[in-house]
């Protein structure tokens, strides 16, 4: 027979074919179908999951940073508000006790040029030279545009209110014989009012234990007309004791933000980041093996003693598998000969998710404790199987990349110590144990490994965000 | 009746575009003897080939929305199955291995023979091949493949893609022959 004719042989036999339906081979297939169906929900679940999660992140990162900014302007605006309280409280005011302690001054140095006439028939503050006549009376001549005269309309005594009268001169001022305005009066508008019960006459001397700018106005009631409406803007004229009492609140309120801020600064979380070693021994039941792995991780510490971390591991790990360990799809093996043992070498590419505590605070050397879920996502698998049998069809080999992926398969423990280098700086070595949630890889097998971590991490500080913001 | 066969086709389809189970049902049991065909001659246990013409669907009804209904279903489906032995085959590392003669022979001691050479017995004599051997004749023989397909898709050489065609060819017609000269065993 020629080979085409084998061939044609063949070809002609392979066109028939008369296969019955096999009931038992569609439950198979519609096992296949809703392991899809549920992949397909999954996936879409876990891009939702995803979604939210970065949504989480980026909203508690973006609200760190307006926080404090909010806490810091919060206070910028409370001393604002106090420096805004004290001026409004003290801008007509301080204008004016400026002007008239210095007018004071000037007259007891028998400064010329400080003096002023003050004339109860007009309404105008003048800061402008003024001289004296011989007849000590005090003539004021202004450089100003004179505004409109308006007479002071100060009400004639009654019950609530003693008009103050307005002129002196300076044999008053001499015989320091001036009235003396305590807290409880007011100075409302245009006009200059005190209360009967406050308004008395005594020495300066005698006012000397006042403190000079705070719980007692020394105010020397010169005829001083005030105009408010010089710059068109209206001057509130509080009540001084309101006025010292809102100072007193505003002190109070800034000395409580003062302190919330440095309560916040000392519960404030800090990120790390660094580099992992580990060595560990692996075992699916049988002599273990030793294995590698070095990774790089992100942590963040936050509330003194606790920490919650993710890193990435690369890892190469080794093991055998006994019989009846290794779990294969349904007809991989050659007329359903399994092997005797297995032996495995897999790279893995580890993402480790863990929550700790710290004894004595993450910012000094100690004990700690970590527990956390890690994912296997297997980069590359090789098996080689051993058989007792000499079937030269029997599956030796086998191998595969990039296929099997297990979200939180493993499960994690350890307990080590921290040694702080510097204040940024720190060196952990932690013992650790992984005992398997789910079987890895093609054979699914439970895989445990112990080993050792090695960790030196440096703490990110508040420049390493600012130089990444202003880079972008 | 052609048509109202190529009609229900297209209905049943459309429903497995829809993931409809029943669509996807009627579609299997459509194609499972034809695919079951293809795959048995590639593996070496019906339990194994059932297997793989399962993955075959299951890339089907995964990619059905890809196929152009302009076209004829089987050919597409064909491609598919036989891409999903080969790539069976592949993870199992078989086709690699080079079996003597001898071994061949015992391999086929343990099949059942049949009385007459029918196709049933032409593809036992293909199953008793050895894996290698098996693959390259299918890919060149029944599906047509040349040898620079069959050397890429196995990742071996075009020499070794030959060889075993030529082993197999030899192995075929000694059992041919063989069940030829004596039906009856």
């Amino acid at each position: 027979m020629s080979p085409k004719e084998l061939d044609q042989l063949f070809q002609q036999g392979s066109e028939q074919h008369d296969f019955e339906y096999n009931a038992d081979a569609w439950g198979e297939m519609e096992i296949l179908l809703d392991e899809d169906d549920r992949r397909r929900g999954f996936l879409w679940w876990w891009l939702g999951d995803a979604v939210i999660v970065l949504l989480f992140a980026w909203g508690y990162v973006f609200g760190i940073h307006t926080t404090q900014s909010l806490v810091s302007d919060t206070v910028i605006e409370e001393k604002d508000e106090l420096k805004v309280a004290i001026n409004e409280e003290e801008c007509p005011q301080t204008e004016e006790l400026s002007v008239i302690q210095s007018k004071i001054t000037g007259l007891k140095e028998g400064k010329k040029d400080n003096v002023q006439e003050i004339d109860t028939g007009q309404k105008q503050l003048s800061t402008t030279n003024v001289k004296q006549n011989s007849n000590k009376k005090i003539v004021k001549t202004t450089t100003t545009p004179p505004v409109k005269n308006t007479p002071i309309n100060i009400p004639k005594k009654d019950d609530k209110q003693t008009v103050v009268d307005t002129k002196f001169t300076l044999s008053d001022i001499d015989n320091k014989n001036l009235p003396i305005i305590k807290r409880d009066s007011f100075i409302n508008g245009s006009e200059i009012i005190a209360s009967a019960s406050t308004l008395q006459t005594t020495s300066i001397n005698e006012e000397k234990h006042i403190s000079k700018n705070r719980e007692t106005l020394l105010l020397p009631l010169l005829p001083i007309q005030l105009t408010f409406k010089k710059t068109g803007i209206l001057f509130k004229k509080p009540n001084f004791v309101d006025f010292l009492a809102r100072i007193e609140q505003s002190k109070v309120a800034a000395k409580a933000a003062r302190k919330a801020k440095r309560e916040k600064l000392k519960n404030k979380g800090v990120w790390y980041k660094g580099y992992l070693a580990g060595a560990e021994m692996a075992t699916s039941g049988t002599s273990p093996k030793f294995n590698w792995k070095v990774g790089l991780h992100v942590e963040y510490r936050y509330q003194q003693k606790f920490r919650t971390g993710i890193g990435i591991n690369y890892s190469q790990k080794k093991y055998e598998i006994k019989e009846g360990g290794y779990t294969a799809p349904q007809g991989f093996w050659t007329r359903m000969i399994a092997p005797q043992a297995t032996s495995a070498t897999n790279s893995i590419l580890e993402i480790p998710l863990s929550m700790g505590y710290f004894l004595n605070g993450y910012k000094k050397s100690g004990f700690f404790a970590n527990a956390g879920l890690t994912s296997y996502l297997m980069l590359r698998e090789k098996y080689t199987y051993t058989y007792n049998l000499p079937d030269p069809d029997l599956i030796r080999e086998w191998g595969t990349k990039d296929m099997h992926a297990h979200w939180m398969g493993m499960a994690e423990f350890s307990m080590g110590y921290q040694r702080v280098l510097n204040k940024r700086k720190d060196f952990l070595i932690a013992p650790y144990v992984q005992v398997p949630l789910a079987g890895i890889g093609h054979g699914q097998v439970k895989l445990w490994s112990a080993g050792l971590h090695l960790k030196l991490l440096f703490k990110l500080e508040k420049w390493h965000f600012k130089r990444k913001s202003s880079e972008n | 009746m052609h048509q109202s066969n190529e009609t229900e086709l297209q209905q049943i389809l459309l429903g497995c575009c829809e993931r409809n189970r029943n669509s996807q049902n009627a579609l299997y049991r459509l194609f499972y003897s034809y695919g079951m065909s293809i795959c048995i001659r590639y593996v070496g246990a019906e339990s194994e080939a059932i297997s793989v013409v399962n993955d075959g669907f299951l890339k089907v009804f995964q990619h059905i929305k890809k196929f152009d209904a302009e076209k004829p279903f089987k050919p597409w489906f064909r491609k598919i199955l036989v891409n999903t032995a080969i790539n069976h085959l592949k993870k199992q590392k078989k086709f690699s291995m080079e079996v003597s003669m001898e071994h061949a022979v015992n391999v086929a001691e343990r099949e059942d023979i049949l009385s007459r050479i029918n196709y049933k017995d032409l593809m036992k004599m293909v199953q008793s091949l050895s894996s290698s051997y098996r693959t390259v004749f299918n890919m060149y023989v029944i599906d047509g493949f040349k040898h620079e397909e069959i050397a890429n898709k196995l990742n071996i050489s075009i020499g070794t893609s030959k060889s075993n065609l030529t082993r197999a060819r030899a192995n075929l017609r000694e059992l041919v022959t063989k069940k030829l000269n004596n039906p009856y065993v």
